[in-house]
């Protein structure tokens, strides 16, 4: 061969190679970017979509311009269905669940913003987590986080493992779905015992365990911090308020509900005023930005003691049929609940709250948990083994990092 | 700009290739002028707010060379000295304002109890490699060595892309006889194709291998700089595995820069030769970034009297040199160990080398090897202080691979670790989890690394007949690779578009080479 054929042929053939791989990550679409080849038996199912989703869905945002959108951590990501007939006007709305896995505060303010400026969004659902301030963080800009980086999702060594394991793994146990749910483990065949399902709750739950944690602690007097925000004070929150009202945007502002068995080592680790403070952190600047007369903009909490998060360990049901799946993440049944009480008014789970039945909400709460402690001992033994499966993970990953 | 970017693979370098060769043909000045500014753009892609200070640098240096030599000419010597000192002088401070001036502050102004903050100074890219070129330049003037160029082809020598932000440190001697050859011009198949082949070669050690195991580094270290002590394995995977990673980076560097170059006709000068095959640290340094140590060699260790003065005074200057050396890499104490410990392993080595002269002792086969696996732990216990951030986190990994924070393998490696998990647990050894370095496939990649850098030909033995890098005198011939050896043909024209694509796909996001730092 010469020299000259050589110099030709050698880019030609690696630019061949390159855009060939390109080619079948286009038409596979691992990370369900593009939208357009969906095959049944193909590529339908989207194992590895999950896998990508910063890169990915502030970008389909952007392209997919949905109305109702929403945000917040993998909780949100994994539990509210973003199809729910009262979130979307029983379809009227285009959908989205914005949800990104391990997004703090500061991550789901700035993708709440950004949804707001760069869709004709009408709803809005922001999940509210985490103890850290409500401040305003630096974001990065709307370009920055709605950019689609191609070289990523179809030229790289990372979209042709995904599009193999796309094609590989089409067996009806779907990864997300078109509307950006999440559903983490619940198709997970390897979870197919209660003493799998109590792993993954020791798993998520280590974080938060204490020694001598224990459920049921007898009922406190709790102390919240009930001074007024000052106007610097929760400058991110304001933020957003202020461009929904601005925009004429439905805002729901969401407390997670939370697995009563995380909830009680929480209490009994760190002290029952957590959750509370949160809250009136919340009600406190909505309602000074809102003046409390607005009906744009509400804040929801499903925290308590109530059935739908109260999910025996012990249940023996497979990991799909469960309602939850461990501490945090609850299953779209329970997302679905939450948005009946909001749009349908459904009564009994979560309630609306304002500065003025703040208190009415606490003390409903509280007395919820007393009556559920009384008629549920399994709890103290559920924690009890949890606790056992904590301490036997291996100690360089007990608190997420060796001490 | 990244070589190992798609901007400068689909359009930096083909266009600039097209252009050159097109204007070429009108006329070679032209062609010289469009590389020169061509590599301005290169350079300014990063932050154009510096390419003013480089021009501003290639021009001083230009006149003052100028000057020097014509001193020379004219025999006023002493006078071409003084301008020497203050032309040095001056690139001196340039290089140390950027570089050095944090450093310095952060370490007087604790003694005078000054709590004020550090300016934020950023380094231009590659600014200890255009300094030192220029200031070889400068005392090669003043030796009578250097005479006058055009500044088209200074400025070329010195901005040159190929060469810029991370060497090889060039040689004027070597580059202007090139430059100004009208041979470079004519568009030359068989350097193309040479090229291409270390363009690519050069490309897959970076993406695939380097930045693959820089995966399993930074955790690593990180743990140790904060606080968290590291077991036998977990240490040692650490350091082998960033011994792997910054040899793959600057060897996958110096591949794209000598193949990149070549396409332009341009041949670079040899900067890497299988250094981990060294049987000594003498050896090491005549393999490892050969074109520093070259001018560490003749810019300071000779100058500052190499062996003409005795052994005392010997040893003092390789242990200043590599001080400086170890300086040069950084702006901090773990760079100057690390120059340090490399300059009481040549004297250890030097002393070694006399003793065993004077004992008359011959070498079998069997101490070659133990020589080059002592090398080899040499070099991968100084690479620590060099890639730690603090003494603290360097001393953490170190205990470590001392074994002071014990010894347990990944249970893995006792159920699926086939002969060698057995043969383990045969031995009584612990097993448990480990949070570095818990996979199979990182043992793997370690023990393929090392049967690659050991038994393997490199890029320029495989393209030896075809006079991949100029050489210098003492630091090694380009043997060939035997049946290694590259020709253009099917088989090697496939293999090179596989590990092309391959490298291709891998270039995730921004990566940039470890000596771009320095």
């Amino acid at each position: 061969m010469s020299f000259k054929t050589f110099s030709i042929a050698l880019p030609a053939a690696i630019l061949f190679a390159f855009g060939a791989i390109g080619l079948f990550n286009r038409i596979v679409d691992p990370f369900w970017y593009f939208r357009d080849i969906e095959i049944k038996g193909f590529n339908l199912d989207k194992p590895r979509a999950a896998g990508d989703e910063r890169t990915v869905k502030p970008a389909l945002v952007v392209k997919l311009q949905p109305q109702a959108v929403i945000v917040g951590s993998s909780v949100a990501a994994v539990g509210l269905p973003p199809t729910h007939p009262g979130l979307t006007q029983h379809g009227m709305l285009k959908t989205y669940n914005l949800g990104l896995a391990r997004a703090a505060w500061d991550e789901v303010q700035c993708l709440a913003l950004f949804a707001m400026n760069n869709a004709p969004v009408k709803r809005l659902v922001v999940g509210v987590s985490g103890t850290e301030d409500l401040d305003l963080p630096a974001c990065p800009s709307d370009r920055e986080l709605g950019g689609i980086d191609y070289g990523r999702i179809l030229f790289s060594t990372y979209a042709f493992a995904a599009s193999r394991e796309t094609l590989r793994r089409q067996d009806g146990r779907p990864g997300v779905t078109r509307e950006g749910q999440w559903y983490l483990a619940r198709y997970d065949a390897s979870i197919r015992t209660d003493d799998d399902v109590a792993q993954r709750f020791a798993l998520q739950m280590r974080q938060s365990f204490c020694p001598g944690a224990r459920g049921g602690a007898a009922p406190q007097p709790v102390t919240i911090d009930r001074t007024m925000p000052t106007p610097q004070q929760g400058a991110g929150l304001r933020k957003l308020v202020r461009l929904a009202l601005q925009k004429k945007v439905e805002l729901k502002l969401l407390l997670y509900p939370k697995h009563v068995l995380l909830e009680e080592v929480e209490r009994t680790c760190r002290g029952p005023a957590d959750h509370w403070n949160r809250l009136w952190q919340v009600v406190a600047v909505v309602e000074q930005e809102t003046g409390g007369s607005s009906s744009l903009v509400e804040v929801w909490d499903f925290y308590g003691y109530h059935v739908r998060s109260a999910e025996r360990i012990h249940a023996r049901k497979p990991m799909h049929e469960r309602l939850w799946q461990d501490g945090g993440h609850f299953n779209e049944e329970v997302g679905a609940a939450v948005f009946d009480a909001i749009y349908s008014g459904s009564p009994g789970f979560g309630a609306m709250v304002t500065t003025r039945d703040f208190d009415r909400h606490v003390a409903r709460v509280e007395t919820e948990r007393e009556a559920f402690l009384l008629a549920n001992d399994w709890l103290g033994q559920e924690i009890g083994e949890i606790a056992r499966k904590v301490a036997a993970l291996p100690p360089a990953t007990q608190h997420g990092g060796r001490q | 700009m990244l070589f190992n970017s798609f901007v400068f693979i689909f359009l930096f370098l083909p266009v600039v290739c097209v252009g050159f060769f097109v204007l070429a043909k009108a006329s070679p000045r032209l062609a010289a002028g469009w590389l020169t500014v061509a590599s301005l753009v290169f350079y300014g892609w990063w932050n154009p707010v510096y390419v003013p200070l480089l021009l501003a640098s290639i021009a001083f240096n230009y006149a003052t060379g100028m000057r020097i030599a014509l001193r020379h000419e004219r025999g006023r010597k002493t006078d071409g000295k003084r301008l020497l000192l203050v032309a040095i002088g001056v690139n001196l401070a340039l290089l140390g304002y950027f570089k050095y001036t944090n450093f310095f502050l952060a370490n007087l102004l604790p003694l005078t109890g000054d709590a004020a903050p550090l300016p934020e100074i950023v380094l231009p890219l590659g600014i200890s490699f255009f300094t030192f070129t220029q200031i070889a330049f400068l005392v090669d003037a003043h030796r009578g060595v250097a005479r006058e160029y055009s500044f088209v082809h200074y400025a070329l020598f010195v901005s040159y892309f190929p060469h810029l932000i991370a060497g090889p440190i060039l040689h004027h001697r070597e580059m202007m006889p090139q430059f100004e050859a009208r041979s470079t011009y004519r568009l030359n198949w068989e350097n193309l194709a040479v090229g291409l082949t270390m363009f690519v070669i050069g490309l897959f050690k970076k993406t695939v291998i380097a930045d693959g195991v820089a995966g399993f580094v930074t955790p690593a270290f990180d743990a140790a700089a904060a606080g968290t002590p590291l077991t036998l394995l977990e240490a040692w995977g650490a350091a082998l595995a960033y011994a792997f990673q910054i040899y793959f980076d600057f060897s996958g560097y110096t591949d794209m820069a000598l193949g990149a170059s070549r396409m332009f006709g341009i041949v670079l000068p040899l900067n890497f030769r299988s250094p981990y095959k060294s049987r000594s640290i003498i050896d090491f340094w005549r393999r490892w970034h050969i074109t520093l140590s070259r001018f560490l060699r003749d810019y300071v260790y000779i100058p500052l009297g190499g062996n003409r003065h005795g052994n005392a005074r010997m040893f003092g200057n390789l242990f200043a040199t590599m001080l400086i050396g170890g300086l040069w890499h950084g702006a901090g104490w773990t760079f100057v160990a690390w120059g340090a410990l490399h300059g009481v392993y040549l004297i250890v080595n030097r002393g070694w080398r006399a003793l065993r002269r004077r004992a008359r002792l011959e070498v079998r086969m069997a101490e070659k090897a133990l020589a080059t696996l002592l090398t080899f732990v040499a070099v991968v216990v100084a690479w620590v202080l060099f890639r730690a951030p603090t003494f603290g986190a360097a001393i953490t990994v170190l205990e470590g691979m001392a074994g002071r924070h014990g010894t347990v393998f990944p249970e893995r490696w006792a159920t699926r670790g086939g002969g060698v998990g057995s043969w383990l647990a045969g031995t009584g050894a612990t097993f448990g989890h480990l949070e570095h370095f818990d996979r199979i496939a990182e043992a793997n990649w370690i023990v393929a690394l090392l049967l690659v850098c050991w038994f393997l030909p490199n890029t320029q033995q495989i393209l030896a007949a075809y006079r991949p890098a100029l050489t210098t005198s003492g630091y090694g011939e380009i043997d060939s690779a035997g049946r290694w050896r590259w020709k253009p043909g099917l088989g090697w024209l496939m293999l090179l578009a596989s590990l092309g694509a391959y490298a291709l796909l891998s270039v995730n996001g921004y990566s940039e080479f470890i000596y771009f730092q320095f």
